[in-house]
């Protein structure tokens, strides 16, 4: 072999290495890629969860307060703290980890009307409940159930859109309350 | 012996790029298997989320149920006891048919199958409508012990993007009195 010759493999060789490290590199880019979107969706789902636990949070309190408690309130959005005592509620701006959460409430009436089967009295034997009839009686009520709602917004960092979740529950004006 | 070198030199040529392509590609696969994998992340977490809204949509109808119970007591004990005496199913409380089933379980105010008009039964990620019914009203009574429970069961379901059943049940036990009028 000529000096010329080996000179001319072994700059083949190095060609090569250097190529096979460019392919390499060009090839981690999308793993890089992938990584960096991974990141970014658990962080996402991660204030989703937040939102998620505070909406429950702060739901569970609102059912907590006495029934006639919102009778002013019916229908309209409160984003201010809410207390009676012994028992406060946030509402409103709260800044966790960096990202700004809106919660709100929203307390309706649920208007609505019960089917009730009612016994004939002057029909069958009293004693023996085979011999009964029944007549179905529509029974209209309003301001004994409430909609509670409850409404978590936040942006994530670096989305401009606003995200939401919201929790719906009724709660009805029990022998307790 | 130069010779057989500069061959096997020769043979070698092209053998990094052919590992780093191979290498190159391994990499590739594991990419995309690996965004596909969080890509089906995301409805997983539709999921848990909704499960929560089915939940507490569920829990609220229990709680009407019981109002209902509250409000009309001897209604529902005069519906217990008929379909008792006539209903051949040791589970009569699940009948479908009779007073006591339109009482609870077959009462339209117990059955929210609504497609449109009610902002509470929507999901929140696919506009979906959220089914929420009452499925079981019962006495749990034994008079060895002179307890008189009352258990009410509810269910509220719904159908993810991909198609896939989600079902949630609330169940609420409540101790009553039985109070005779003689």
């Amino acid at each position: 072999m000529t000096p010329s010759a080996r000179r001319t493999a072994q700059g083949v060789t190095l060609t090569e290495i250097m190529l096979a490290v460019v392919i390499l590199a060009v090839s981690f880019l999308p793993i890089i890629g992938v990584m960096g979107a991974s990141v970014k969706a658990t962080a996402k789902e991660d204030s989703l969860n937040r939102a998620m636990n505070l909406c429950q949070e702060k739901l569970n309190t609102s059912l907590q307060f006495p029934f006639h408690h919102f009778d002013l309130n019916l229908g309209v959005e409160i984003t201010s703290t809410v207390a009676t005592p012994g028992l406060s509620l946030t509402l409103g701006d709260e800044i966790i980890e960096g990202v700004k959460y809106t919660s709100s409430l929203t307390v309706s009436d649920r208007p609505g009307s019960f089917l009730i089967p009612v016994r004939n009295l002057d029909v069958g034997n009293p004693d023996d409940p085979k011999t009964w009839t029944f007549t179905d009686t529509t029974v209209n009520y309003s301001n004994l159930v409430h909609t509670h709602k409850l409404k978590v917004s936040w942006k994530n960092k670096g989305d401009p859109n606003e995200k939401f979740y919201t929790l719906v529950t009724f709660r009805a004006k029990l022998s307790e309350d | 012996m130069e010779n057989d070198s500069v061959r096997l030199s020769n043979g070698r040529q092209g053998t990094a790029i052919v590992l780093a392509l191979v290498f190159a590609t391994i990499l590739l696969q594991f990419a995309i298997s690996y965004s596909g994998l969080i890509g089906q992340s995301r409805p997983q977490t539709e999921i848990i989320d909704e499960r929560v809204r089915l939940h507490y949509l569920s829990k609220g109808l229990t709680e009407i149920a019981l109002l209902k119970f509250q409000k009309f007591p001897s209604d529902f004990y005069n519906c217990w006891r008929n379909q008792a005496s006539t209903s051949t199913n040791i589970s009569f409380w699940l009948d479908t048919s009779g007073p006591l089933a339109r009482f609870t379980i077959e009462a339209p105010e117990m059955k929210e199958y609504k497609t449109t008009g009610f902002a509470e039964s929507t999901s929140s990620f696919n506009n979906t409508p959220i089914c929420f019914n009452l499925t079981e009203m019962r006495l749990m009574t034994s008079n060895r012990w002179n307890v008189e429970v009352l258990q009410i069961k509810a269910n509220a379901h719904y159908t993810t993007r991909s198609g896939k059943s989600i079902n949630v049940d609330a169940v609420r036990t409540v101790r009553t009195e039985r109070v005779t009028i003689k």
